[in-house]
């Protein structure tokens, strides 16, 4: 399947998944605990937090690395190896065979908000230190902010398209919604869409200055997404992915299907008051809808982009409530248990969304107790509840404005 | 294209000149934009030369004292998207903000402000970084700081392509327009000189000692450049509506990897054969339609090999009747950048009718051999040519532009 001249545009369905996440790295046990309550957030131990009052996030332990890098490995971030793992993951779950005729139809398309600064912060420390003779070509081979996709790329032949966005927390939402667009006019069959992003010290100094993370005594104490006395978000980190694919390809390869993308939008908010930034979420969630040729009321569930932020998630609440006008649509946030992912976020919603689509249930927000009032406060959902769901909104919202917002639906 | 999409304005920071007039004025006439480095001290390299922007003054775009909050890579960006918007005179009442959108490429988010980070809590901890550092950190923040900037409330998005990022952006920029997201996208690549990316590239003995000599038997190298193009593009519609000057047309963009290795191009370039092919496969032209090739054409010895053999590979013995230039002789490898400005130059090609030269060849290469326009610029009718960039990593990105059909 070639560039198509035609003018009908491709369907496009998501046929694989894979993740590394603070809760495990096989998406099933991943939804088991996420829905059964567990959260993925403890105590920071990898680096010094005590110039830090975030002392806790949803950060990855340890995970078993399923390919092998041989000499390289040491050089490569930890971002590099996650990403390698939840890509190879998500391959072997559509059963696609990379070993066939390799052609520039499959492709790589992901999102970061951080890329690899860890790596980029450990040379210019080096850099700083010892100056020019104290780095080496191998200090800055991973590196690069691209350089985990390249990486990738290369060990799974993906010679297709090949971008990364940055649009920070939008980031792997944005991905997936520019991998549609591609597989939609044809420019590849199929691609591997998702975000990577790790934590570390700066990043969490940065944001903790600027009041943006909640600073828990303990993990028990952290105050979820739309309560009403939540006072931030943690930190997390994770790397996931998913195979997109033209529905076409997929049916010749007999390719099991989760859900078909049908719907993305997305804008940038340029004002700073409350209720211009609802109007500009209100107007990115219509467009969506209308991008997809869904009502409304066909939606289900909203795995809403919520972390923590008093104020964006009262501005997403009430967002919500004005598109679909008081009636209840069940909203819930995955941030709860996994943390704010940054640029991997979207990608996780996506791969939670479709867990709770195929098992029917709608995961309750981790620890949110006492909903906000603002929006419709009967819709955000603090326990899982059994329901029957079809169309799935997600979004994906930036502090510093970027938005963006995709509809999947069963098939 | 599923939509016709048009160029209408540029706006162009370039060591060897600020603005489209100036620049091309000193392409054609085959300028030099490369000197003693000065960004920062090189006692401990070899190498000591790059194509610096000068005479890059903030007060000449902007009169607000907040400008200097941005790093320097989004004061690059945010000068020239006002010259673009300047030059293709456009009115900002004219158009729904949300209608406009922003795509920008780069390389490295806020190089120079990433290394003040990281060099200050180094040596003195992380109380000392400036917290409003914030803003400028994130990899996102280019594309963040012109949409806020200029209030464009349309799709925003920085990519991260390597040295084919300018490329990239605008293919992004294409398929946000023909999905509808947007009318007009003020696309580009942006990028400034840093230690950090300079002494990558002098680690692996890729720096040229005394010049940029792409093609020629004796090149032995990349020259470190820096600066910005932003072009702005829209769907033809919006731009007859609102009576815009076209420059020129996008018929195709091709994109492909090499999947290769991180930082070798393919020996046999089939991933720019592959993203040459599908470009002109999407532009729906024959290859004797192209009359100007601007090559990536680095002044490496594998670069400019490798690439004039898929140019030989792609286009028969055709290959002999095209022109071939690299304008990075004069103002060296602006990584992110260099694409975006390559395709400023296949539009001034277009509407002016002559062609910039490869400047400082003089020996030939029996493994190029093909016309690259030596030193001395060609008149010629142009009305399609095509942009190619490779990249670290392996992307390659293959734009076709053209008069407006």
């Amino acid at each position: 399947m070639k560039y198509s001249d035609k003018h009908t545009p491709n369907r496009v369905v998501i046929t694989g998944m894979g993740l590394v996440s603070s809760l495990g790295s096989n998406v099933s046990d991943v939804w088991q605990k996420m829905s059964g309550g567990i959260s993925g957030i403890k105590e920071i131990t990898h680096f010094d937090t005590s110039d830090i009052p975030c002392k806790y996030a949803g950060w990855v332990s340890e995970f078993e690395e399923v390919y092998s890098w041989g000499r390289m490995d040491r050089y490569l971030a930890k971002n590099t190896k996650m990403i390698a793992n939840a890509s190879i993951s998500a391959l072997k779950d559509a059963s696609y065979d990379q070993e066939k005729p390799i052609t520039t139809d499959f492709g790589m398309i992901l999102g970061s908000a951080f890329g690899n600064y860890h790596k980029t912060s450990i040379w210019y420390q080096k850099f700083a230190r010892d100056g020019f003779n104290g780095v080496t070509p191998m200090d800055s081979i991973d590196a690069g902010y691209n350089s985990a996709m390249d990486h990738v790329a290369i060990i799974l032949k993906a010679k297709g398209v090949h971008k990364l966005l940055a649009t920070g927390c939008a980031s792997s939402l944005d991905a997936i919604g520019s991998a549609f667009h591609c597989l939609k006019n044809g420019r590849a069959s199929i691609l591997i869409s998702g975000g990577y992003e790790n934590i570390f010290r700066e990043l969490c100094y940065f944001f903790s200055i600027k009041g943006l993370l909640a600073a828990p005594a303990d993990v028990q104490s952290f105050i979820g997404p739309f309560d009403r006395s939540a006072s931030g978000m943690l930190p997390g980190e994770g790397c996931a992915a998913v195979i997109l694919e033209n529905i076409e390809h997929a049916t010749e390869r007999h390719a099991r299907m989760y859900a078909e993308v049908v719907g993305f939008s997305k804008a940038f908010v340029t004002v700073n008051d409350d209720d211009g930034t609802v109007d500009a979420l209100l107007q990115v969630m219509i467009n969506a809808l209308q991008n997809g040729g869904v009502l409304p009321d066909q939606i289900d569930y909203i795995c809403a982009s919520g972390n923590g932020n008093a104020r964006w998630d009262r501005i997403e609440a009430r967002a919500l409530q004005k598109v679909f006008n008081y009636n209840t649509i069940y909203t819930s946030s995955i941030k709860g248990a996994f943390g704010e992912l940054y640029g991997a976020s979207g990608v996780v919603q996506t791969i939670m969304s479709i867990m709770s689509m195929r098992s029917n249930l709608i995961p309750g927000t981790q620890g949110c107790r006492n909903p906000i009032i603002e929006g419709n406060p009967k819709a955000l959902t603090c326990t899982n509840i059994k329901h029957d769901i079809s169309h799935i909104l997600i979004n994906s919202f930036d502090c510093f404005g970027f938005v963006s917002c995709l509809i999947i639906k069963k098939i | 294209m599923h939509k016709r999409i048009v160029i209408t304005g540029l706006g162009i920071i370039s060591p060897i000149g600020i603005g489209k007039d100036q620049f091309w004025n000193a392409a054609i006439n085959a300028t030099s934009g490369i000197g003693p480095l000065t960004s920062f001290d090189t006692s401990d390299f070899k190498i000591h030369i790059a194509a610096e922007v000068k005479g890059f003054m903030l007060g000449d775009y902007f009169d607000e004292k907040n400008i200097y909050r941005f790093g320097k890579q989004a004061q690059f960006g945010i000068a020239a998207t006002k010259m673009a918007l300047d030059d293709s005179g456009f009115v900002k009442k004219d158009v729904n903000p949300s209608r406009i959108g922003v795509v920008i490429g780069t390389l490295f988010g806020e190089p120079v402000l990433f290394e003040q980070i990281i060099v200050s809590a180094t040596r003195n901890g992380l109380n000392s970084i400036d917290p409003m550092g914030l803003y400028r950190y994130p990899y996102s923040s280019i594309s963040q700081c012109i949409s806020k900037y200029y209030g464009f409330a349309g799709p925003s998005e920085t990519i991260y392509c390597a040295c084919s990022s300018g490329n990239s952006a605008i293919s992004r920029a294409c398929e946000l327009i023909e999905e509808g997201m947007a009318d007009i996208i003020i696309a580009g690549g942006v990028e400034i000189l840093n230690v950090g990316i300079f002494s990558t590239f002098h680690g692996l003995r890729s720096l040229a000692q005394y010049a940029c000599k792409p093609f020629d038997k004796n090149r032995d190298g990349i020259v470190f450049g820096e600066g910005a193009g932003i072009l702005l593009i829209q769907s033809f519609e919006s731009a007859r509506r609102m009576n815009m000057p076209i420059y020129a047309e996008i018929y195709g963009v091709g994109e492909s990897c090499d999947a290769y290795h991180a930082s070798s191009p393919d020996p046999e370039g089939t991933g720019l054969c592959a993203a040459v092919d599908m470009a002109l496969r999407e532009a729906n032209i024959d290859i004797a339609d192209i009359d100007y090739i601007s090559a990536h054409g680095t002044g490496t010895k594998m670069n400019d090999k490798v690439e004039t053999y898929a140019i030989k590979k792609m286009f028969g013995t055709y290959s002999e009747r095209l022109l071939i230039s690299s304008i990075k002789s004069m103002i060296g490898h602006s990584m992110g950048a260099s694409s975006a400005i390559e395709s400023i130059v296949c539009c001034l090609a277009i509407n002016e009718g002559v062609v910039p030269p490869t400047i400082n060849y003089t020996d030939k290469d029996s493994e190029c051999d093909l016309n690259y326009i030596p030193n001395i610029a060609q008149h010629q009718d142009i009305s399609i040519c095509m942009n190619n960039s490779l990249a670290f990593g392996g992307s390659n990105t293959s734009l076709i532009i053209g008069t407006c059909r």
